[in-house]
């Protein structure tokens, strides 16, 4: 097998989970268009590998796969960031949407109670 | 329905004395019936979801009691019921823990030293109480956030409608213990703040929550430096929130 059919199944096979997620609606609708992107670039990168070497000499990179690795990890710190930036706004809901379940609820006792 | 619980509560005794509890049943009835001998029936107790029957032996003692959905820390059990009293036109809030070190005349001392000094938040502090550990890092802390305060780990606070609206903001909800990082919320908003001596028992049972463990020890001044480090760069930022709105969630 050589390094080409290698990167095109990797591809197909991601591709195709993405597809089945946004399908089913699992994914948010931003998610949605980040992973389709990205599976849109791992897809075009599979059938023409040949264009990281034209990139990775374009930008006088001498072995042009690290330039697939370092955007790669670019664009996993960017996820990351985001996603943690969303989680501690949720958290941030959660806990006074907490707050307020509490004291609605003791409102509620107090209501009951007349 | 505000209205006929607003009428109930004397005009010139507003104020609202809340308690934080996880698993205090047996120290939590006491706590309350003192409190209530003190302030009358404007005690409110908020359970952290405790696996025990807390929640139970207050309301039985007399308390009004909150019930939070799950476990979320004393700081967002106080602010729950800070936000109920605010609710209910309450004036002055009064916090206290449920474990029986802080006595009921407490209450007294430290809301009449309110009324006296017209001060936003007033401490009960009683600094003889830390260990020699705890104390290092209090002046450590006070040293670089420039707070100033003997002893301001402590639970026995007060809060004025004014400063107990600037701790109901999105920014606050993130904190987990009610000292530095609140502290430094409301000195940014303007707030002005006392202590006052107060006398407290030793702790009749269990460990403090903050302090379990070496890796909560860590957790905690990693935390409060980081909260006194964004301060350092947050001050004069910020734009004012509104408690009713609780926004920019």
């Amino acid at each position: 097998m050589t390094y080409r059919t290698t990167a095109l199944i990797i591809a197909v096979c991601f591709v195709a989970v993405i597809i089945a997620l946004v399908r089913r609606q699992r994914l948010n609708v931003l998610y949605t268009y980040w992973w389709t992107f990205s599976a849109a670039a791992i897809l075009a990168l599979g059938i023409f590998p040949q264009m990281l070497d034209h990139v990775g000499r374009f930008l006088g990179i001498s072995y042009p796969p690290i330039l697939a690795i370092v955007v790669g990890l670019c664009m996993l710190f960017v996820k990351v960031l985001t996603m943690d930036i969303e989680r501690t706004r949720q958290e941030k809901q959660i806990r006074i949407l907490a707050q307020r379940m509490a004291a609605y609820e003791a409102r509620l006792d107090a209501m009951a109670r007349e | 329905m505000t209205e006929s619980h607003k009428s109930t509560i004397p005009a010139s005794m507003k104020t609202a004395v809340i308690i934080p509890a996880l698993n205090e049943s047996g120290t939590v009835a006491r706590v309350v019936s003192e409190a209530i001998e003190v302030i009358g029936h404007h005690v409110f107790v908020v359970d952290d979801a405790s696996s025990d029957d807390t929640a139970a032996t207050a309301r039985a003692a007399g308390a009004t009691v909150l019930c939070m959905p799950y476990g979320s820390g004393a700081w967002n059990s106080i602010q729950a019921g800070i936000m109920f009293c605010m609710q209910r036109g309450y004036q002055r809030f009064v916090t206290m823990d449920a474990d029986g070190q802080h006595m009921a005349q407490s209450i007294r001392v430290i809301s009449d030293c309110a009324e006296a000094t017209r001060a936003n938040v007033v401490l009960g502090s009683y600094p003889e109480r830390g260990s020699r550990g705890r104390r290092l890092v209090w002046r450590m802390f006070n040293r670089i956030s420039g707070l100033g305060l003997r002893d301001m780990t402590t639970g026995l606070k007060c809060y004025d409608r004014d400063a107990a609206g600037y701790l109901l903001s999105s920014e606050t909800a993130l904190l987990d213990y009610q000292d530095v990082g609140t502290l430094l919320v409301l000195r940014r908003r303007g707030m002005s703040i006392r202590e006052v001596p107060v006398v407290m028992c030793m702790r009749e049972d269990g460990c403090s929550r903050v302090f379990s463990s070496w890796l909560a020890v860590f957790e905690y001044m990693l935390k409060s430096m980081l909260w006194i480090l964004s301060d350092k760069i947050m001050s004069g930022t910020d734009n004012d929130h509104s408690w009713e709105t609780y926004h920019d969630v």
